[in-house]
């Protein structure tokens, strides 16, 4: 088997949650904490833990306001991180193919 | 990582985007301004005389395409808003959920309307408004599964009026059920139930995701 795809893949995507996070925010146009954290049944560390992290890949931007002087932080992909979600899919894509063919 | 877990991972990103690409759009002040149409129509056909199954039909099927037509104008102002289009996944989704459910309540209506000398007596004033109701409810309920949880509860709150409805419209005394009657239970679901829904989800936009 070739071991190219599987080396290839992103460790900042790969992680678990982070790709739960990722999958969710390349649904939609922006995410609210809250609607990550319950979607994903996540706490409240361990979401903004993720986020960091793909804050400092440059995957995600974070944006903090208040609604109703309620602070209110949302998050979306941004260009690099999209890009990068979609090159994560497609080496699961590649590995998939590449069993097909053995 | 093996073409197993390559899998498992695909079909998780597939199911959460699915989960997430949800219709949001437009959904208080639709809710709202089908609540203001029923309740207006409703005091119309309470107020002004109209001429039996057909005047209260023209009046109803009228005000449902009002209501259709507003809707879609206040998605498509939201779309344009949004730079995004106004045939999304999501909307594709609703529409194709909600299809089946309305064509059936459409087809009804037909075969009651067809039938004047059905329709100038009790049967559309008693029958018509629970079919709707329920046909109604089951739209919203089939739509619920890609839009926000409340919808769902939201529609079988309109299926479970619509079966009592059934239920005790046989037992009404003669001065309640005619189309007075009729008029009344259609303003009672479909202007107030609408709008004390609108109203909901407003107030809970409003205090926000945090």
């Amino acid at each position: 088997m070739n071991p190219g795809p599987f080396l290839q893949l992103d460790r900042v995507i790969h992680e678990k949650g982070r790709l739960a996070m990722m999958s969710m925010l390349a649904a939609a146009p922006e995410l609210s904490f809250t609607e990550l954290r319950d979607t994903l049944g996540m706490s409240d560390g361990n979401v903004m833990s993720h986020i960091r992290t793909l804050q400092e890949a440059g995957y995600v931007g974070v944006t903090k306001s208040f609604r109703d002087n309620r602070p209110l932080t949302t998050c979306s992909l941004t260009a690099a991180g999209r890009a990068a979600f979609e090159a994560y899919i497609g080496f699961l894509e590649q590995i998939v193919a590449q069993a097909r063919r053995t | 990582m093996n073409e197993a877990a390559a899998r498992e991972h695909l079909q998780t990103i597939r199911t959460l985007m699915e989960r997430t690409a949800i219709y949001r759009r437009a959904l208080a002040p639709m809710m709202l301004a089908a609540g203001v149409l029923g309740l207006v129509a409703a005091a119309v056909g309470w107020s002004v005389p109209l001429a039996g199954a057909s005047g209260f039909f023209a009046l109803w099927i009228g005000t449902a395409l009002v209501a259709v037509g507003t809707a879609s104008a206040l998605v498509r102002r939201e779309a344009i808003g949004a730079a995004e289009p106004f045939w999304t996944p999501p909307t594709r989704r609703v529409a194709q959920a909600v299809s089946p459910v309305v064509v059936a309540g459409v087809a009804i209506t037909i075969l009651l309307a067809a039938r004047p000398d059905l329709g100038e007596g009790l049967l559309v004033a008693m029958a018509v408004p629970p079919v709707w109701v329920i046909c109604h409810g089951l739209a919203l309920h089939a739509a619920g599964f890609f839009m926000p949880r409340g919808i769902r509860w939201f529609g079988l709150g309109f299926v479970s009026v619509g079966a009592l409805l059934v239920l005790v419209g046989p037992l009404l005394p003669p001065a309640l059920a005619s189309f007075r009657g009729a008029h009344v239970v259609m303003g009672a679901t479909f202007g107030l139930g609408h709008l004390a829904y609108g109203l909901y989800l407003r107030a809970t936009e409003r205090r926000g995701p945090e």
